[in-house]
């Protein structure tokens, strides 16, 4: 079988430099060959079609964008080959720690921090920036907060969390301690009220009773004679009656033997 | 890609710290090419998960074998390419079983709670491309690109998106220069003859 040769191409001759014509690679064609490459695409129904396809399809391909792999993907990866070598693992964690907050809240900021940072540097910019830091110091100084006493510590997370608490408890604490004392004070104040009330009256009813009893003695004593009376000793004449009586009894019935 | 001696000599230096055991070292070639590797991954499967499943895995490979690498042999980046699309011919031998024994309602991935296939076609979730302003465009390219054999498309890829010369792409695939040659052009042609179909029939 012979191959179709036109503009003194051949078709296979046409595939294998399509390549070469569209990449320019290994070399950039010389000028006839480049003539009768083209000629060839002209005029070949078969190989016309396939050059301006190709060159779309790399047209194609090359307008693809390049994709960013995910932000974690790194840092998977180092996590998985770490488990395979534990030697390695220590140094990849903590370099990975230490590394990944920073750089991320880096990474994080730097597009707003630059622009400001460069916009800040600016020379006529530099007074503007010490008034303003000038009349936050005097703010501050006014309101008595010194610098020195902002430690450190007291900026922590922790620390702040902790001193948050703290005070909210202490207020708490005061506010219930406030309420439960002036609870306490009108508890007092009514019972004090109340007191005062019960005192008041338990000393008119007791004079009435007095008064009562004393006016029921009057009308049962018709001697007039002084209450000292009752407690007059009559025992010994009434206990005499008795054991005369008995006397008599014993002596009836003495008799009465005797007899 | 030329690579220069220069490039050659640092990771060369670069893959000695690490096979010292030194973190830092292989932490620079996880970073230096995982962009790399994860677009190759992205353009053959079509699928960012699978991608970064697939880059995961290659340089879990790369990891292991570190100690194979012979630097006379090749261009450090050509062994990691050869291995990337080792891993793409069996991912692909996998899926490939995997669509011819599943329905469209299994999840391709066996799991209960993954995405369907019916779910994955239906799912119009912002690809990576879509931030790009013809991004329509972009996914066309792409669904075209996976409608390409793996052959094809592995040869196009490395062509004219990671733009590495014929050498190089034959020394990654193994295959002679004449034959990567043939592959690009029967890769561009029917990505063309695809896209100008479906061009056609969207205008």
């Amino acid at each position: 079988m012979t191959e179709p040769t036109k503009n003194g191409m051949k078709c296979a001759d046409f595939d294998s430099r399509l390549a070469d014509a569209l990449d320019g690679l290994d070399g950039v064609m010389s000028g006839a060959e480049l003539e009768a490459f083209r000629a060839h695409a002209e005029s070949c129904s078969d190989c016309g079609p396939l050059f301006t396809q190709a060159e779309s399809g790399k047209d194609w391909l090359r307008s693809l964008a390049v994709v960013e792999p995910p932000a974690n993907l790194v840092h998977n990866i180092l996590a998985r080959t770490s488990m395979i070598d534990p030697a390695m693992a220590p140094a990849l964690a903590t370099r990975q720690a230490s590394d990944s907050w920073l750089a991320r809240a880096r990474d994080f900021a730097s597009p707003v921090l630059t622009p400001v940072l460069g916009f800040m540097a600016q020379p006529r910019l530099a007074m503007t920036a010490a008034m303003a830091f000038f009349s936050v110091a005097l703010v501050m100084n006014l309101a008595g907060v010194h610098v020195s006493d902002l430690k450190n510590v007291d900026l922590r997370p922790s620390a702040i969390t902790t001193n948050a608490s703290l005070r909210y408890n202490q207020t708490t604490a005061r506010v219930v301690k406030y309420y439960e004392n002036i609870r306490f004070v009108y508890e007092l104040e009514s019972r004090m009220k109340e007191l005062k009330k019960d005192s008041g009256k338990p000393s008119d009813q007791d004079q009435n009773q007095n008064n009562d009893r004393k006016q029921q003695h009057d009308r049962d004593n018709t001697t007039r004679n002084p209450e000292t009376n009752h407690n007059e000793n009559y025992s010994f004449e009434k206990g005499q009656d008795v054991i005369a009586v008995l006397k008599l009894e014993r002596s009836a019935s003495l008799d009465g033997r005797q007899i | 890609m030329a690579i220069t001696a220069e490039e050659s000599q640092q990771t060369a230096s670069l893959i000695k710290r690490c096979l010292g055991g030194d973190a830092a070292a292989w932490e620079e070639i996880v970073r230096s090419h995982n962009r790399r590797i994860y677009n190759i991954c992205y353009r053959f499967t079509g699928s960012q998960d699978d991608a970064e499943d697939l880059t995961q895995e290659v340089f879990i490979r790369i990891y292991r074998t570190l100690k194979s690498y012979d630097l006379e042999r090749g261009a450090f980046t050509t062994w990691v390419t050869t291995m990337t699309r080792n891993l793409l011919v069996d991912h692909f031998r996998k899926s490939k079983q995997d669509r011819v024994t599943d329905s469209m309602d299994a999840s391709p991935s066996g799991e209960e709670d993954a995405p369907t296939l019916g779910d994955q076609i239906k799912d119009d979730k912002p690809t990576p491309d879509a931030t790009v302003a013809t991004k329509e465009t972009q996914v066309l390219v792409q669904q075209a690109l996976q409608k390409l054999s793996p052959e094809l498309r592995e040869a196009v890829i490395l062509r004219d998106i990671q733009d590495m010369d014929y050498r190089d792409i034959a020394a990654a695939l193994k295959v002679p220069e004449g034959t990567v040659k043939s592959r690009i052009n029967r890769g561009r042609t029917e990505l063309g003859r695809i896209l100008s179909r479906n061009y056609r029939q969207v205008n």
